[in-house]
């Protein structure tokens, strides 16, 4: 049984797959250090921040929604925690409680609105983004704020049995707790039933409502535990941070074949999305090309790699050119 | 196949939609901001009394800065130090935030024009996209003080004067001293920012600081850190992991040599240099805790006070330099700690 959910969770990914091994072995001979134990760990530092938002995005756009304003509640999180900190002297615990209640609590009022107000989706989380922005600049000034302590850094730059990052930690861990409450609870099954068809899902009873709230809320707390995390690694709240990092996380997602018109996708197809993305990056960065054509390439890559996928199965173009040139012979 | 449009073209229009949003959420920011200037200044009609009675007794003037953000402390270190002047003399003083938008300081700019301001403080967004601004404000006789970022050379005439750190020899002190700290040369990567042309000539600048030495050093990597933490950070992961004997890092602002820090911190090495440009708050604590090994000023307080009192010249009827080049210095633990949490 539990073979063959892996069976099948390697055939549904099989695009995104084909492209992540493609690129890696591409990188592997254009670097010597791509394929270090020291690098890999490197990447998955790298990819953590953004696979924590990807993870709500699934649920979020599975749930046929979006959520914008997972960027700058990072920065808006991670600003407030920071200078609850140092500028309120606010203890540790306290100041995380307070900094992820604050994401919880966007979270939870896009939901609310969305869900009682009918809104699209799209317009109140690119609100909420705004207004996330403004509080972190507000609080703070615009200016960075410099921590020291070093219990707080370490959240973000410590060792599990000195080798494994703790951000690398929490993201194997989130992701486990995802791929559990999509796929074995009632709450996952909810999700997929609202955003294939909302009218039935209402018919047969679903608590639409509680569920869109739920979704957005949970969006929210993560982007809050990126924001403390990323503060943490950077030994600073910075309000500047997080604009595009949602682009990123729908990236992510839309890479591992979580369907835009919502009902479709799968946690396992996010992580290879996030990977391939944070793979790119790094790969570029040590072969040293600029940063200008990594943008374009970066583009490309993505582009090409939803092709691919959206391309795999019955109709894909490479199966319909061989059987074309088949057919001529 | 179906479903396949269906995704591409909800990603195209999320895409454009996302884009337009972006520019709205900016124009609507600095809507905001200009209202709040403008609601802290004084009336139009009280400006037009201050400049009917002002000139030569040295009475009240209003003065106006047009920064290109306010969301740094380096800028925000400037509206302080014009702020503060201000109240000292009892002139009136506005600060429009464009936060990075060229259409949003034009308007700004155009504002500025047609409210009788006795001189203007001006950051551009965008040196080259400028001149209409500038065009607008000379007409109406205002004196422009360019501060920081200095306009390209054909629009050196709308301006009284130019006013900066002198981002090259900033940049050659670092150089001189990273060819001091490392004889034998070494390996050495960079973090710029090219699109500014502060941090181009800073990178010039640094180069050519290294002197004789040059030859010795190689540089195995120059990297866009767009002279932001969290842009720089995962970058100068990367070029650590590429290159295991790398020395050294120059990063063009204390932003991204934070980033090149906390990157050197979390790869678990020793003995990696961080020199940087800015010596703002933060670059000072990490001088004294060590994770910067040098860092050259740059001198936003010495620039606002340095461009207040030649408007004040200009306005008395002398004559001011076309151009104003404040020379940067190095920041040791010393100087680092006298004034920790301030700019110079």
């Amino acid at each position: 049984m539990k073979n063959n959910s892996f069976v099948k969770m390697i055939k549904g990914n099989s695009g995104i797959i084909a492209v992540l091994v493609i690129i890696s072995v591409i990188l592997s001979f254009a670097s010597p250090v791509f394929l270090t134990a020291d690098n890999f760990l490197s990447v998955l530092r790298q990819v953590s921040n953004n696979m924590y938002l990807a993870l709500g995005m699934t649920l979020v756009i599975i749930l046929g929604g979006i959520d914008l304003s997972v960027g700058t509640c990072v920065a808006m999180c991670g600003t407030l925690t920071a200078g609850l900190m140092v500028n309120q002297r606010m203890p540790m615990g306290a100041a995380i409680a307070v900094g992820l209640l604050l994401g919880t609590l966007a979270g939870f009022l896009n939901g609310l609105i969305i869900a009682t107000f009918k809104v699209p989706a799209f317009i109140v989380t690119m609100s909420m983004m705004n207004i996330a922005k403004g509080i972190a600049y507000i609080y703070s000034g615009g200016r960075s704020i410099r921590v020291s302590n070093e219990v707080y850094t370490g959240i973000g730059t410590g060792k599990l049995f000195g080798v494994l990052p703790l951000p690398v930690v929490y993201m194997i861990i989130l992701i486990v707790v995802f791929i559990v409450v999509l796929n074995k609870t009632k709450f996952g099954t909810y999700i997929f039933a609202i955003g294939g068809n909302r009218e039935s899902a209402r018919l047969s009873g679903v608590p639409i409502k509680k569920v869109e709230i739920a979704v957005f809320t949970i969006s929210g707390f993560l982007a809050a535990f990126a924001g403390i995390v990323l503060s943490a690694r950077m030994y600073s709240g910075q309000p500047g941070v997080g604009e595009g990092y949602e682009l990123d996380a729908i990236a992510a997602c839309v890479l591992g074949g979580v369907s835009m018109t919502g009902g479709v996708g799968a946690i396992s197809g996010t992580i290879f999305g996030a990977l391939v993305i944070g793979i790119i990056s790094n790969g570029l960065n040590l072969i040293g090309l600029s940063s200008f054509w990594q943008l374009v390439v970066k583009g490309l890559i993505i582009l090409l790699a939803v092709i691919i996928d959206t391309q795999k199965g019955s109709d894909s173009i490479v199966k319909r050119i061989i059987k074309n040139a088949k057919e001529r012979a | 196949m179906k479903k396949t449009f269906t995704t591409l073209m909800a990603l195209t229009l999320a895409a454009s939609a996302l884009a337009g949003c972006g520019s709205k959420a900016t124009e609507t920011t600095a809507a905001a901001a200009t209202t709040t200037a403008a609601e802290s200044s004084a009336p139009a009609d009280t400006k037009a009394d201050a400049e009917t009675e002002a000139p030569a007794e040295g009475g009240s003037y209003s003065f106006a800065f047009l920064p290109n953000t306010q969301n740094n402390t380096f800028q925000a270190a400037m509206n302080d130090t014009f702020k503060r002047l201000c109240q000292e003399k009892g002139y009136n003083y506005v600060c429009l935030d464009p936060d990075y938008d060229l259409n949003t300081q034009l308007s700004q700019m155009a504002d500025v024009a047609n409210q009788g301001f006795d001189a203007v403080f001006v950051i551009p967004v965008d040196s080259a996209g400028i001149r209409q601004g500038l065009e607008q404000i000379s007409e109406k006789n205002i004196p422009i003080l360019n501060v920081d970022t200095p306009v390209i050379d054909e629009d050196l005439d709308l301006v009284k004067t130019v006013i900066a750190t002198d981002a090259y020899n900033a940049g050659t002190l670092v150089g001189q001293q990273m060819a001091a700290d490392y004889p034998d040369g070494g390996k050495i990567a960079i973090l710029d920012f090219p699109s500014n042309e502060s941090c181009v000539n800073r990178v010039a600048g640094f180069l050519d600081g290294l002197g004789d030495a040059k030859d010795k050093f190689e540089i195995v990597a120059q990297q866009d850190g767009a002279a932001a933490l969290d842009v720089s950070m995962p970058i100068a992961e990367d070029i650590i992991q590429a290159n295991p004997e790398l020395d050294a890092f120059f990063c063009i602002n204390d932003p991204s040599a934070l980033g090149a820090a906390a990157a050197i911190k979390a790869s678990g090495k020793t003995g990696i240099g961080v020199y940087s440009i800015d010596a703002s708050p933060d670059g000072k604590a990490a001088i004294l805790d060590g994770s910067f090994t040098a860092v050259a000023a740059q001198v936003p307080i010495g620039i606002a006070e340095t461009a207040f009192e030649k408007a004040e010249d200009l306005l008395a009827g002398k004559e001011i330099e076309k151009e104003i080049l404040l020379p940067s210095f190095l920041v040791d633990k010393e100087k680092a700690e006298a004034t920790l949490n301030d700019w110079q």
